[in-house]
């Protein structure tokens, strides 16, 4: 019962931080989309890597390392570290700039200034928004899982088919609501607000549950002394070729549509060099403890009985909710339980959606002066909720490990990471190559991911490497192949989009 | 050799660095905790962090520093085409 209670103290604290922060709501789209682009750099960050971290990094990498190994560290976690600040300087920067000069709020407003086509924002808004939805059920589906590990035994009468626990369904159907709550009220400065906090939240405890567990295992050493080595390798739990394509991974994070509007709410450049720097040293901070305790887990015993903490042929998912429920209190259960709901941020992806949703179809296609701004702002709220509800209904058919379904969304987006690169600094990438690259991407793309039976199949690989490798091939060379045999952009395109430097 | 081309060598040596295959067989662990391939990657990620330090202490890109020029005349950032009326 603990462990509820400090949960719903911990969800009654962000609904207040929503209220607070929706105080400083000044109305209108402009602060609701992207917080009227006055971040300074540690909001910023804090909302970023925020934003960046989600079930994925706590349940899935804990998950991860029990059934295949430490190597899990170095495939995401360390990769991620590099790639993602790299994003930020190369993609986030200019982008953040070229959005101040043009007035831009979405991914779509930019590619269809950029290669002057309305039709494109239609075809890439059903493959970016689409790809969203998966990301969010990873969200929820890491929320129910740990809920439901550190509260087994809580409610043995009002729930008797799940051994006590609260039911997953239950817990995602709070959580959902809890985020629509204050992503409704504030939008981004909502958002931004939440998101420092739960970055607190979700770092802190991941740190208390590691120290803690070991205490109980006796100690860091005698924890890993007494783990699987099998899970102390690479060999034989992933390839080689396999470990070096996963650097395409965390290049989603480039194309991510709520990074992209993270991206605008920085009030300078300057707020990106804090971002830069603590994104590697706060991705360390935040996966180690998660991936030791993936690793003990392999051979962690209760201290009094001896019996493994983790019964053999249990989801892995549930791998951290074991640990922290078996060989911590009640209090530390909830407290780490609410970590992990801090973790998975999924105010910025509905938020994104519903931007989207709202600017690149409706307000596009009817015109800008046929809505108010407050109208727009409930548009938008509308189309987060349906979101919302559609996201849940989708978790029912759901159970497919955390990470293998993180990967397959991510790999999407990643996939379109050369026509972003080639459309900020290829001055003769061109329009049909922009559709001919979005088109074929989503076909291999979605071909891979059926032809991986939608995940099931977690060792799909092509040629030893992951499918990324693949989806990101057809896109560069779709991109450069069409942009050199079509006609090239116009010079009144690339004077808006390379204006020649000036001396003063 | 510029600031800018040692600090995009030094990243670059690092991409390749990533892939320690000389431990991928090694179960070690160092100071009796970390696996040694993991705390090879601890390494490797602190190295990052200190790459990206010096981008933003020697290869910051000034053009950004200022305020952005002003957006043309009728340019709302809706993009492309007029929306369909």
């Amino acid at each position: 019962m603990i462990p509820v209670i400090i949960i719903g103290i911990y969800l009654l604290l962000v609904i207040g931080l929503g209220l607070v922060s929706a105080r400083f709501f000044r109305g209108g789209t402009a602060d609701y989309f992207v917080a009227s682009r006055s971040l300074g750099p540690f909001v910023l960050f804090m909302t970023v890597f925020g934003t960046t971290m989600t079930a994925f990094a706590m349940v899935g990498s804990t998950a991860e390392t029990y059934e295949l190994g430490v190597g899990t560290f170095g495939k995401l976690a360390s990769w991620s570290a590099l790639v993602h600040p790299a994003c930020f300087f190369l993609i986030g920067m200019p982008l953040w700039s070229l959005g101040k000069q043009h007035g831009y709020v979405t991914q779509i407003e930019y590619f269809r200034d950029r290669f002057q086509s309305s039709a494109l924002g239609y075809v890439l808004f059903p493959v970016l928004a689409g790809l969203l939805i998966p990301y969010v059920v990873v969200g929820l589906l890491g929320v129910g899982s740990v809920v439901g590990g550190v509260t087994i035994g809580a409610f043995p009468e009002a729930f008797a088919a799940t051994r006590g626990a609260v039911p997953p369904a239950l817990t995602m159907a709070v959580i959902s609501s809890v985020v629509l709550f204050y992503i409704f009220i504030g939008g981004a400065r909502s958002a931004a607000w939440v998101n420092v906090f739960q970055t607190v939240v979700f770092v802190g405890m991941g740190l208390l549950a590691f120290w803690l567990i070991a205490d109980t295992l006796g100690g860091i050493e005698a924890a890993s002394v007494r783990a699987n080595p099998a899970k102390a390798v690479r060999e034989g739990n992933i390839g080689e070729l396999e470990f070096f394509t996963y650097w395409m991974i965390p290049l989603s994070v480039g194309v991510f549509p709520h990074v992209f509007q993270n991206f605008l709410t920085a009030r300078s450049a300057k707020s990106y060099k804090l971002l830069l720097v603590a994104q590697p040293i706060s991705i360390l901070l935040a996966w180690l403890p998660c991936i030791l305790i993936g690793f003990w887990a392999t051979g962690a015993v209760l201290p009094d009985s001896g019996a493994p903490v983790v019964p053999a042929g249990i989801n892995a998912n549930a791998v951290l909710g074991l640990m922290v429920g078996k060989l911590t209190s009640p209090v530390v259960s909830g407290l780490v339980a609410a970590g992990v709901l801090a973790a998975i941020s999924l105010d910025s992806q509905f938020l994104a959606i519903g931007t989207m949703f709202t600017r690149d179809i409706v307000v596009h296609h009817f015109g800008a002066d046929r809505f108010s701004d407050a109208a727009t702002v409930w548009l938008a709220r509308g189309f987060i909720v349906l979101m919302v509800v559609i996201t849940y209904l989708t978790t029912f058919a759901e159970t497919r490990q955390i990470f293998a379904l993180g990967t397959w969304c991510f790999s999407g987006y990643a996939g379109l990471f050369p026509l972003l690169i080639a459309a900020i600094y290829w001055k003769r990438v061109t329009r049909a190559a922009a559709f001919v690259a979005v088109i074929l991407t989503a076909v291999v793309w979605f071909g891979l991911f059926a032809a991986s039976n939608f995940g099931v199949d977690r060792k799909f690989l092509l040629g030893g490497m992951l499918p990324v490798a693949t989806v990101f091939a057809t896109c560069a060379i779709s991109v450069v192949v069409v942009s050199l045999l079509t006609k090239p952009p116009s010079d009144e395109t690339l004077a808006k989009f390379f204006p020649r430097p000036t001396n003063s | 050799m510029s600031k800018r081309t040692l600090v995009t060598a030094f990243f670059v040596l690092l991409f390749f660095l990533h892939q320690d295959s000389w431990w991928k067989n090694d179960p070690r662990l160092v100071l009796g905790v970390l696996p040694v391939s993991l705390a090879y990657h601890v390494v490797w990620t602190l190295l990052v962090a200190f790459g990206w330090l010096l981008v933003a202490r020697f290869c910051w890109p000034d053009r950004f520093d200022g305020e952005p020029p002003k957006p043309a005349p009728g340019n709302d950032g809706t993009g492309g085409d007029r929306p369909v009326r």
